[in-house]
Order: C-alpha cells, then sequence, then structure tokens
C-alpha cells in the first residue's frame, strides 16, 4: 500500500508575515531616548513663612542673567557662560582658604563619630520635635561617615554654600539652560577627577549606568562622590534686571 | 576517476529560505527592545535647548511631559502655549489635573520615581513660563523633573 507523503507546510510566507511585522514596529517606535538636564524642585512653602535665613555673601555664588540675556557673575557684568565653569570649580574647592569664597569644612571619620555620639546622647533628653531633627541630622552625618569610608577624609564647601541662578522673567529658556549646564559641567569636572583619583572611573561614567545595572557598589560610589560635591543650585525668584 | 566529481545532477541547488523568517524575527526582536512607543505627535514649535552635562532618563520609569511653544497652527494664537498630551492649553492650572490623572493610571511606587520633562522651545518660551509650570508642579508635589534637551556634540577632549 503506497503511504502518501506527509504535506509540509509552505512557510515561505513566514518571512513576508515577519516584514510586515517589521516595519510597523518600525514605523510606530522611536530610538530617541529621552534626554535632559535633571532637577529637583523645591518642596512647596506657606507663604507666610518667609524670611530666608540670612546668608553670608562668601557662601553665595551668584549667577545673574538679565532680559537680553547678559550675564553677570559676582557683580562682574559680560561675562560669558564658559566662564561659569571656573567660578564653579574655584567655589566648590576653594583651594587657598580666601575669605570670599565659602568656609571649608574637614570631614573624617572621627568628627563624624564624634558628632554621631553627640547627637544619639541627646536624643533621650530631646522633645519630640526636636527627636525628628535629630534623626534626620544622625543620617547626615552617617550618610558622610559612608562616603569617608570610600574616598578617604575630605574636604567640602559648608552646607549654606550655594549656587544661585537670577533670572529676568522675559530671559530666555535657552540661556538659562546653558548657564545651569555650565554649572553642572564645572561640578561635574570636579567630580569625575575624584572618582578618576579614588576608584578609577569617571563619575560620569558612573551615572550612565542604566539604574537597574548599577551595582550597590556603583550606588555607593556615586552618594559618596556627591557628598563632597554636592549639586546645591537654587533658582531665584524672577525680578527685573536690567 | 576523480574523488570529488559530482554524480548527481549538475543543477545549481535554489538558495534554502527556510530560515529567512528566523532572521527577521530576530531583527524584529531587536528593535521591540530597543525602541520605545512614539509619543504624541507636537503640536507647538520645538526647538529643544542642546546641552553637555545631560542624563538619560530609563523608559521604565513613567515620564509625563509638559511641552511649551508656539503653536504651528496660528489659531490657537501665537504666544506660548501648553501642550498637555494633545491638548493645546492656555491655563496652567491645567497642569495640576494632567498631573494627578497621570498618576491615577499607575501604583503608588512607579509614582514615586516617576518624572517630568519639560519640553520648551529655547528661544520662545521664557523663564516666566518656565516658572509658572514649576509652581503648579510644586503644588501637586511632583518636584522631580527633567529639562529636556538634544545633545550638543562634544568638543575637544573629556
Amino acid at each position: 500500500m503506497a503511504r502518501r507523503k506527509l504535506q509540509e507546510v509552505d512557510a515561505s510566507s513566514i518571512a513576508d508575515i515577519a516584514f510586515i511585522l517589521l516595519a510597523f514596529i518600525i514605523i510606530a517606535t522611536t530610538l530617541e531616548k529621552e534626554s535632559g538636564l535633571p532637577a529637583v524642585l523645591p518642596q512647596k512653602t506657606d507663604k507666610d513663612q518667609i524670611k530666608p535665613p540670612e546668608v553670608n555673601e562668601r557662601n553665595i555664588l551668584e549667577i545673574l542673567v538679565n532680559k537680553d540675556n547678559r550675564l553677570m557673575i559676582e557683580k562682574e557684568w559680560d561675562k560669558t557662560p564658559d566662564d561659569i565653569n571656573e567660578y564653579v570649580v574655584e567655589f566648590m574647592t576653594n583651594p587657598e582658604n580666601s575669605e570670599a569664597l565659602p568656609r571649608m569644612d574637614e570631614v573624617n571619620e572621627q568628627i563624624c563619630k564624634q558628632n554621631i555620639a553627640i547627637l544619639k546622647s541627646n536624643y533621650e533628653a530631646a522633645s519630640l520635635i526636636e527627636k525628628g531633627n535629630i534623626t534626620s541630622q544622625i543620617e547626615k552625618w552617617e550618610a558622610k561617615l559612608e562616603a569617608v569610608k570610600l574616598v578617604g577624609p575630605y574636604r567640602t564647601v559648608n552646607k549654606a554654600a550655594t549656587i544661585a541662578i537670577q533670572y529676568d522673567k522675559s530671559t530666555s529658556y535657552g540661556t538659562y539652560l546653558a548657564v545651569r549646564d555650565k554649572i553642572m559641567s564645572g561640578l561635574n569636572s570636579l567630580r569625575d577627577d575624584l572618582a578618576m583619583e579614588k576608584f578609577g572611573v569617571k563619575y560620569g561614567d558612573l551615572e550612565r549606568i542604566r539604574a537597574n545595572k548599577k551595582t550597590d557598589e556603583d550606588k555607593a560610589m556615586i552618594k559618596a562622590i556627591r557628598q563632597v560635591y554636592p549639586q546645591k543650585i537654587i533658582k531665584l525668584p524672577a525680578k527685573n534686571v536690567q | 576517476m576523480s574523488k570529488f566529481r559530482q554524480n548527481k545532477s549538475k543543477e545549481m541547488p535554489g538558495v534554502s529560505t527556510a530560515s529567512l523568517p528566523d532572521i527577521v524575527f530576530t531583527v524584529l526582536a531587536f528593535f521591540v527592545v530597543v525602541s520605545s512607543m512614539k509619543q504624541s505627535d507636537l503640536k507647538v514649535r520645538m526647538t529643544k535647548p542642546s546641552a553637555k552635562e545631560i542624563i538619560q532618563l530609563d523608559k521604565n520609569e513613567a515620564i509625563d511631559y509638559i511641552n511649551a511653544g508656539i503653536p504651528k497652527n496660528t489659531a490657537f494664537g501665537n504666544t506660548v502655549r501648553l501642550q498637555l498630551d494633545d491638548d493645546i492649553q492656555t491655563n496652567y492650572l491645567e497642569i495640576r489635573r494632567f498631573i494627578e490623572l497621570a498618576r491615577e493610571e499607575r501604583t503608588p511606587t512607579e509614582n514615586d520615581k516617576a518624572t517630568v520633562s519639560i519640553k520648551a522651545d529655547r528661544d520662545d518660551v521664557d523663564m516666566d513660563v518656565i516658572d509658572k509650570i514649576e509652581n503648579e508642579l510644586r503644588e501637586v508635589e511632583a518636584l522631580r523633573i527633567n529639562y529636556s534637551t538634544q545633545k550638543e556634540s562634544k568638543r575637544g577632549g573629556s
């Protein structure tokens, strides 16, 4: 008895189907990834809570952009965005302990442990409101201690030091972002150098590792570097600047 | 005599296309993985500012987009308008509703990591507009933001 040969399904059209799917996906999606300058907005404050704390002139690096997009840094007019880098580096490191630049804090293991011990001993006696305050301070010192363990004793700007961007209402968005970008570039150059020295890797490369691929070690390194060179940029409320 | 003489037919065999679907499916899979769905079409004129120190957002984390610029369609006027999803808005209060609607569609953990990306035209938009947007965002506690930029080609070395 002649057995009938099993007939094969013709698979040649699967390629066509797959091509159509491919074409659809290519058209409907985009390869472009969303990128930009990240920022964190300050918490909402009550209007009547006003009175910003008095700040020492030396703790502020004032960058001002007027309505014609002219730039003033530390009261000097007609600077270019490229000058910002230099000012930021000087401001964040204060290499000669100058009186005009922010006071630098020395951070090492001993200081961290001392402060944590003092805070902990105060904790018991403190009132309920103060307790929350003390806990957050202990956390801050513990973060510094972690940083010291990774990068060794370091010098950092005191916590009041801030880079302030002042602008006019009609300053263009592009100029503002250019200024922000240059500040970050000054900061990142410092961070890169430190990371290169301590870990043999650039800070930017650490940061570029995709969020879900970062190991705990990567995260700890990023945190430590940020302790040494914190990003403290504020936007002052717009006012009319000539 | 020769060992290698073909003793079967002399016709050239056709190239087998059996593996073609596999190849195409592999390419397909690649595109599915690396690409993301297109955002809604821009209805405002947009030249993004350029910057060097940019960070790529993780596409697995939620991103809400706020666009600001002069509408392409002059029927909407020729001053700066907001575009939320597909709608052109004039009222900044709409931002609150937009963020809250977006939040309802996500879990609280996703919301904690959500970022608002501000896409604004670099020349047409002034800081007054940005301030207003940020104030609304602070009202609804959407504090993680991103100033959307295009990449500036790096000059020189590092």
